[in-house]
């Protein structure tokens, strides 16, 4: 039996058809794909110079980001609210929030603020669990400088996970060297964001 | 049958107000792993000696101030700010500025101790633990550090517990030596708790010897050796034995520590040489809550038991600001000697109501297998540290 050439051409356009289709109308969608922070917190990592360390940590940590290319790129701001930092004691908490992030005096002081987002290794799309390194530009202390660390991704049922680690160097950002009483605060301080974010389309104005 | 039993309760009897009474003639020295809540997992935030207890650095008396104290703080309600060098919390009420490289301190543990022990009268004792004058000098990488004060004990003659000169290398390296109390486990201030009575490290079981710390962002090891007990040597009795200490400490984070001990301690003309290893774990889930657990192992020998062991834990919730309560179960026993056994409960409540002043009352209740016999007592004691 034979099958007349036309006929195979439709059958086969007809299979390949709607896949070709799909593929031209997802990648659009997965280039734009938008990641909204729903929930996070950021936890510094404070070394002290007579050993041991302590943390300061928040949860008002909030942004948009949206994946512009399929080479790892986000645009888009995560943003830490400096003034809830907290460290467990009021007096360290006091001392950290006005003498040295001086967080009165600006939004570009009370705000930390994370943008050019960059995975050196995109996230692959059918990855569940991915690590990478990635840089960005970090708003600090009213001084925007390039960090790089490592990221740790995780999707699970259209939401994503995400575990970033960086360490900064307070004198580049123009911190002064905390001291108080002979205890002092190393230059080099750790950083740990964490937070879960639900695709979705962006909010007015948030995804910038 | 019946007298071997009575004979032995009656031995249990006195050898337990034998030891209790030892135990709370003696002057404890303080340290307050409590911090741990507060994400302070080293000694030297506070206190000048690395081993902890003892003079308070400025940076740990204004933390007694702005974070122990029930009031008097200022860092919230403003004022004057905190560290001022001439504050309240500085040495003597500010006699001494905290910038100065001289700091002295007196400590002062007006007491009460109450005894019960069934079977044997004891009456109450009301007596002045302690009257210490200590001093540290601090410049540059040096520090000296010095105490002088009365015994109880021995007529109230003059005594200097600790007494060493320490010199910091690097940031991560320093060199002691002089007269301190190694580091080994966890330091509890109750000086008569299993895991510091056990291995010999009580309030007078001061070492001389050399000691290294090694501090490496989130570990600590501390190495220490010497001719032995200071007491002992002076005195020259027989008793000093060479002194090895290693402590080994990692902190898993600011509020979660484990920490690997080693005590080795050579032979005696009245001791056999024995060698303590200890693991301590301390834990603060949050602010108001800390629980230490301490667990250790002592091997020597002995004709009737190689194997000691003692495992503590004190935890401890502050229940409103300046206002701790603690509750402390420890146990110890010997591998074949059952009725070496003895169990303790203890439970305390420390009150700071301002900066320099402690209010301490702890009830301990013991059990001794030894003649099953149960022993209670009350310690009230105020604590001005000065």
């Amino acid at each position: 039996m034979k099958f007349p050439r036309r006929v195979a051409s439709i059958a086969l356009a007809a299979t390949l058809l709607p896949a070709t289709l799909d593929l031209v109308a997802a990648r659009p969608a997965s280039a734009e794909k938008i990641w909204n922070l729903t929930s996070g917190n950021a936890r510094v990592r404070c070394r002290l110079t007579v050993g041991g360390s302590f943390d300061a940590a928040t949860s008002a940590i909030s942004g948009t980001l949206r994946q512009t290319g399929p080479d790892g790129s986000y645009a888009g701001t995560l943003r830490v609210d400096l003034v809830p930092l907290d460290t467990g004691i009021e007096l360290r908490n006091n001392h950290l929030r006005e003498t040295y992030l001086e967080v009165g005096r600006g939004e570009r002081f009370r705000h930390a603020a994370l943008t050019g987002i960059e995975l050196v290794v995109p996230l692959p799309p059918d990855s569940a669990r991915h690590k990478t390194p990635f840089s960005g530009t970090l708003l600090l202390h009213g001084v925007e400088r390039a960090i790089a660390g490592e990221a740790e991704l995780s999707r699970r049922e259209g939401r994503l996970r995400v575990q970033a680690e960086f360490s900064l160097s307070l004198k580049v950002f123009d911190i002064p060297p905390p001291r108080y009483l002979g205890v002092g605060v190393r230059d080099e301080v750790g950083i740990l964001v964490t937070f879960d974010a639900a695709s979705g389309a962006s909010p007015s104005g948030g995804s910038r | 049958m019946i007298v071997t039993v009575a004979l032995r309760r009656s031995l249990g009897t006195g050898l337990a107000a034998a030891a209790l009474l030892g135990a709370w003639s003696l002057t404890p020295a303080s340290a307050e792993p409590i911090f741990l809540s507060k994400q302070y997992p080293r000694c030297t935030a506070c206190h000048y000696s690395p081993s902890g207890g003892g003079l308070l650095t400025p940076y740990g008396r204004s933390l007694s101030r702005e974070e122990i104290s029930a009031f008097g703080r200022r860092g919230a309600a403003g004022g004057a700010a905190p560290g001022a060098p001439r504050s309240e919390e500085s040495s003597l009420y500010g006699a001494i500025g905290s910038d100065s490289p001289l700091q002295l301190g007196l400590d002062l543990r007006p007491s009460h101790v109450g005894v019960t022990v069934p079977g044997i009268a004891i009456d109450d004792r009301n007596f002045l633990m302690n009257l210490d004058l200590q001093a540290a000098w601090q410049r540059d990488r040096w520090t000296a550090y010095g105490s002088v004060g009365r015994k109880p004990t021995r007529g109230g003659e003059l005594v200097s517990y600790e007494h060493w000169v320490a010199y910091r290398a690097s940031d991560a390296l320093s060199v002691r030596g002089g007269r301190f109390l190694p580091a080994y486990g966890v330091r509890f201030a109750d000086h008569t708790s299993f895991t510091r009575e056990g291995p010999d490290l009580a309030q007078d079981d001061q070492v001389y010897g050399v000691e290294v710390g090694l501090s490496i962002d989130r570990s600590l090891l501390q190495l220490s050796a010497g001719p032995g007990r200071a007491d002992s040597l002076i005195d020259g009795n027989g008793r000093a034995a060479f002194t090895v200490s290693g402590r080994y400490q990692f902190d898993l984070s600011p509020r979660t520590v484990v920490a690997g001990s080693l005590l080795y301690r050579g032979k005696t003309d009245f001791r056999p040489r024995s060698t303590h290893t200890g693991l301590s774990f301390g834990y603060a889930p949050v602010r108001w809550l800390v629980t230490w657990t301490h667990a250790d192992r002592q091997l020597r020998r002995l004709a009737r038991s190689d194997r000691a062991y003692i495992v503590a834990n004190q935890t401890s919730v502050e229940v409103l600001r300046g206002v701790w309560l603690r509750v402390s179960p420890q146990v110890r026993w010997t591998d074949k000697d059952p009725w070496g056994e003895v169990r303790r409960m203890v439970y305390g409540l420390d009150f700071y109501p301002r900066t320099h002043w402690h209010v301490s009352l702890s009830y301990y209740r013991d059990h001794f297998r030894f003649g099953d016999q149960h022993t209670k007592t009350l310690m009230a004691q105020l604590h001005l540290y000065l």
